[in-house]
């Protein structure tokens, strides 16, 4: 017996169209990617998003500053706590005020245990995309002892409302200090067991080694930033290369890797965690005494005028413009989101890969749909 | 260091004002593209802020409405605290403005959040969709004049009257 020949060579195969979401496990939250598929390999795909849109911008014109800080929480769900540090930047930089030194660590510190909270949640997720259930309990364990960290800090565990106007909402209980020293102690222990559970396994490396590689000037091209540009191996940090609050006390790198595929992605992250690991044991022992909050009067109204701000947030740059008209309500609120950005490089890489790949690639991009909606 | 005065003058048709690079409509373009050889710059968001006419006492117009629409460059060349900005204003009537996209690909997406939010037409990119509210959405909720559509989700049904009556 021969191999197998098409009697007839007139057939071909059809191109069809696969709606991936919105409602689909692996593109975490309601993001639709319209998939043109030949077979099991994407043709081209077009991002559908928006479901999530909640009119935020809106919202902001018609409550007061104090009222909207809350609001920011829920645009990047996954790493909450980090989210109003930019809009308070853009309301410090308008009403002139002067952030207490104690506040400013403190800022620091939340918000790096939120940054290693978020990462360990993509690592989770991203393994979880192959079916690997294990590694996933892991990182959620170490995740764990950092929300209860946050909650005993801020009184929640996701929509961390801790930094407010002038400064930060409460201090830190009583022996709070020797607990986060010891869950990051736990936490690397338990990141070094997921490091060499996965990152050297053959399936994964095999599912994400040399897909949808990114150059650096692809990245800028399509405004990716965050840890995605730094995979494709620029080294861009705003709290390096323009720190605000006190990251210019801290010694810490800024990790790039060369290929910019979606292992790179995928390791880059934890790389950040160690040097999220590094700032935070800087912090912790150098935390000054003081006040936590500025004084700021209770209705905000900064003379009228624009800030424009922004931060380092776990997925890329977050940039707010506030603009003032004088009175006790912003009069416009624009949110630059990173994962909004970040996606646009999805219908660009796609082509070419297969659907199994597609999910790989998406997951390791790291979006957040309340980010992108908005 | 770049400062905004001397990126001035080496950008067509820019000037410096209150800490962004002033441009017209017609420039911004050129504006654009000068900036992008010079090198180092990441178009990170594209914003507009609507503001309409303001009135006298007796009604009549003592400033008429514009919008202001914000291209924010992230300079990575240098370690400046700010973004910068380049600025182009544009009238109520006919807010159009031509397509980044050619010079950044990123601008793609951020002129469709412009447009679908705020109604700032963007030409020579064909048809524009919107990207956040849904597709047969009316109007651009982020102008002030914007009036919320009345809540249709369910609509007056006569069927249970019809019901008590003994009818379908």
């Amino acid at each position: 017996m021969g191999d197998y020949v098409a009697e007839d060579d007139r057939i071909e195969t059809q191109e069809f169209i696969l709606n991936l979401g919105p409602q689909h496990p692996s593109t975490h939250g309601v993001y639709r990617a319209r998939l043109v598929m030949d077979g099991e390999t994407v043709i081209s795909a077009e991002n559908k998003v928006g479901y999530l849109h909640r009119g935020m911008e809106k919202i902001a014109e018609g409550i007061t500053y104090a009222q909207f800080t809350p609001y920011t929480t829920r645009f990047d769900y996954v790493s909450g706590a980090l989210q109003p540090w930019a809009f308070c930047l853009a309301m410090e930089r308008l009403g002139g005020t002067v952030v207490p030194e104690r506040a400013e660590y403190l800022r620091v510190i939340i918000g790096e245990f939120q940054r290693i909270a978020s990462h360990l949640v993509m690592l989770g997720s991203m393994v979880l995309d192959f079916s690997a259930i294990t590694p996933w309990t892991y990182v959620f364990n170490a995740r764990e002892d950092i929300l209860d960290l946050l909650e005993a800090t801020t009184g929640s565990r996701l929509l961390v409302n801790y930094m407010v106007n002038g400064g930060v909402n409460n201090d830190l209980p009583e022996g709070w200090v020797p607990k986060a020293e010891a869950a990051l102690d736990s936490m690397l222990k338990r990141l070094d067991d997921f490091d060499r559970m996965v990152s050297g396994n053959e399936i994964f490396l095999g599912r994400t080694k040399g897909i949808a590689p990114v150059s650096a000037e692809e990245a800028i091209d399509y405004g990716v930033t965050g840890a995605n540009l730094r995979a494709s191996g620029f080294k861009f940090d705003l709290r390096k290369d323009s720190p605000y609050s006190v990251y210019d006390r801290f010694d810490f790198d800024v990790p790039t890797l060369p290929t910019g595929d979606s292992f790179d992605r995928y390791l880059i992250r934890i790389l950040e965690i160690r040097e999220s690991v590094r700032i935070l044991r800087q912090a912790l022992k150098t935390l000054p005494a003081g006040e936590i909050r500025a004084k700021v009067p209770k209705v905000f109204k900064p003379a009228a005028g624009e800030a424009y701000s922004a931060i380092e947030s776990a997925r890329g740059i977050m940039g707010y413009q506030v603009v003032s008209d004088g009175s006790a309500k912003p009069w416009r609120v624009h949110v630059r989101s990173p994962s909004f950005c970040n996606i646009g490089i999805i219908p660009a890489k796609a082509p070419g890969l297969s659907l199994q790949d597609f999910i790989a690639f998406i997951a390791s991009l790291d979006f957040v749909l309340g980010d992108i909606d908005r | 260091m770049r400062d905004i005065a001397t990126l001035a003058a080496s950008t067509p048709g820019a000037e410096p004002k209150e800490g962004a690079l002033a441009v017209p409509a017609s420039g911004l373009l050129a504006a654009l593209e000068a900036l992008k050889k010079q090198g180092g710059f990441l178009l990170l968001d594209i914003s507009a802020v609507d503001r309409p006419a303001t009135k006298g006492e007796d009604g009549s117009v003592t400033t008429a409405g514009f919008f202001e629409v914000s291209y924010r460059l992230l300079d990575f060349k240098q370690d400046s605290k700010e973004m910068l900005t380049v600025r182009v204003l544009l009238d109520h009537e006919t807010p159009t403005l031509p397509t980044a996209m050619g010079i950044w690909k990123a601008a793609d997406v951020l002129e469709r959040e412009v447009w679908d939010l705020m109604g700032i037409e963007f030409t020579g990119r064909g048809k524009m969709e919107r990207i956040l509210t849904r597709d047969d959405f009316e109007g651009h909720p982020l102008r002030k004049d914007f009036v919320p559509p009345k809540r249709d989700r369910f609509p007056e049904v006569s069927w249970g009257k019809k019901a008590a009556e003994g009818g379908q």
